[in-house]
């Protein structure tokens, strides 16, 4: 394999990385703030996709038609009705069963994520779906031997992505909001005694989750076109399974795992075979499990005396 | 004298079948030091928890400076003047001493944090030296002071504290009651929970002896130093 390859396929992983990132981002906070595997959290990102949709459709039928307009519209609408799940769904499913074992939050999350694919199945058929292609075009760096093409779509995913976690990393660490977080996750009776509504603060992270995959929703809608209601199961896993390359848990860890799953990812499809990429993504989630736990910025959990 | 600023009557609280708390009363009149005392599980700890609805007071009431407390949530309480500094501690052991320092004004705002945290640094100069180092990085001494500073943050008007010396070098004890002095005479109000009689009795003004969730005795500090009975429950002879 040459250089330009090689190059190309990094690309590609970094645009799909960012996705998983960006995904991954919900399923750490809600494991950090409340030990949970929220497994409805890549429906949640499937529900963006036909927001997506439906919010393009809509401004077309508006006759709106420039692309900046109806990047920005779509990306208001997914990220506020996608919030608004999040909010739901852990008010309904999540939070009644705070008390209970560690168990029943995970079983009512798959209960949750059934639910979701087939209200979707059923209000929008079971057919794939498309949005037309809005922006075309890529750039093509010329190399001695071959090229590297980056598609603008590739491109607005890499930037928009970064900007998400650029945003979202100076949220926790230097707002208010941030800190209350952090001091949830740390330690959610003392932040109680502290005075900080410590549900309010589950139901923001919730919201903040579902908020990063409905950007993720909307970049790759508009960059693959097609979506069904069961695509949230599959980049749901695998997402999860940057959370926990990451480090479970820690936010920088969700980025750095999602970029390093999309470009091993994308080496493997261009080296070895794209139809086992998946076999390898979760083999490697098996392969840390059993050799570092705790991802690769994980803290090993101490006991608190 | 005017109605006590904290006034906790018969009150009773229960972990699942386990009654923990059995008709509790006492009170704390604004700018009094009042300690209580009593052995491992008498139920100490638990009723300065159950102030914070955790475990919830099943009969009884409490009230601060005329407020009951019983139908508020866990997260207002602080709100209305009221800061806890639990047993272990409870820094948080990933935010740097500054931050936790912050975290303590969350029931007012941050309006007087520069002033207040001026104020903490020249209470617990050590604390300026780590201010910004993780938590976990400080000795339990360090942590302690962390904690107690933090529960300043707040401005409150009642300060709760769980066990101070716990677990630590008589000296840092020494340090620490010191410390508490230096509150208490600016006229914070003091609920001292301790298990080392000597020093929270000669701080206090007055003071609870507990046994199995039960109020024993109540009196001034040196009363319950001379009372045979104090040795017998809590000191064993």
């Amino acid at each position: 394999m040459d250089l330009s390859t090689l190059l190309q396929q990094l690309v590609n992983g970094l645009a799909l990385g960012s996705v998983y990132g960006l995904i991954a981002i919900g399923y750490t906070m809600v494991y950090g703030i409340i030990g949970m595997i929220n497994f409805a959290h890549g429906d949640v990102y499937m529900i963006s996709a036909y927001v997506t949709a439906i919010v393009i459709a809509l401004l077309t039928f508006f006759g709106i038609e420039s692309f900046p307009i109806i990047l920005l519209g779509t990306l208001f609408f997914t990220i506020l009705i996608n919030s608004a799940y999040g909010w739901t769904i852990e008010r309904l499913a999540y939070r009644p069963l705070r008390q209970s074992t560690r168990l029943a939050p995970l079983i009512s999350a798959i209960g949750v994520s059934l639910v979701l694919q087939n209200y979707v199945q059923i209000s929008q058929g079971a057919r794939s779906q498309g949005v037309p292609t809005l922006m075309s075009g890529s750039f093509r760096l010329e190399m001695a031997e071959g090229f590297i093409q980056v598609s603008y779509t590739q491109l607005l995913i890499i930037v928009v992505a970064l900007l998400g976690m650029a945003l979202l990393t100076w949220i926790i660490q230097s707002t208010r909001l941030g800190r209350e977080c952090r001091a949830t996750q740390q330690d959610r009776k003392m932040a109680m005694i502290l005075g900080i509504n410590t549900d309010r603060v589950i139901s923001t992270v919730f919201v903040i989750g579902a908020a990063m995959a409905a950007l993720a929703g909307t970049l790759v809608t508009l960059n693959y076109g097609t979506f069904d209601f069961y695509i949230g199961f599959i980049i749901g896993i695998k997402a999860f399974t940057a959370a926990v390359l990451g480090g479970i848990g820690s936010l920088p860890g969700a980025m750095l795992g999602g970029i390093l799953l999309g470009m091993s990812e994308s080496l493997f499809s261009g080296m070895v075979n794209t139809d086992y990429k998946d076999v390898f993504a979760f083999s490697l989630l098996v392969l840390i499990m059993i050799f570092r736990p705790t991802g690769l910025l994980g803290k090993p959990e101490v006991e608190k005396v | 004298m005017n109605q006590p600023l904290l006034d906790i009557q018969e009150v009773d609280a229960s972990y699942g079948p386990i009654q923990a708390l059995n008709q509790v009363s006492m009170h704390i009149h604004q700018g009094e030091i009042v300690t209580l005392v009593g052995a491992n599980g008498a139920g100490k700890s638990t009723l300065l928890m159950s102030l914070f609805g955790n475990p919830g007071v099943t009969r009884g009431e409490i009230h601060f400076d005329g407020t009951a407390l019983t139908s508020q949530p866990g997260h207002k309480i602080a709100s209305l003047g009221i800061a806890l500094v639990p047993e272990g501690r409870h820094v948080f052991a990933q935010m740097s001493v500054e931050e936790n320092l912050i975290m303590g004004t969350t029931p007012i705002g941050t309006k007087h944090v520069h002033e207040d945290l001026e104020k903490m640094y020249e209470l617990f100069p050590i604390l300026e030296e780590r201010k910004q180092q993780n938590a976990s990085t400080l000795s339990g001494g360090e942590q302690q002071m962390l904690a107690i500073a933090r529960g300043l943050m707040s401005r409150p008007r009642l300060l709760l504290l769980d066990e101070p010396s716990l677990g630590l070098a008589p000296i840092v004890v020494q340090q620490i009651f010191s410390i508490l002095k230096e509150v208490a005479s600016g006229g914070m109000t003091i609920f001292l929970v301790e298990q080392n009689v000597h020093h929270a009795l000669k701080l206090a003004n007055r003071g609870y002896v507990m046994a199995n969730g039960r109020i024993k005795l109540g009196g001034t500090g040196t009363e319950l130093l001379s009372n045979r009975e104090v040795r017998e429950a809590y000191m064993g002879g």
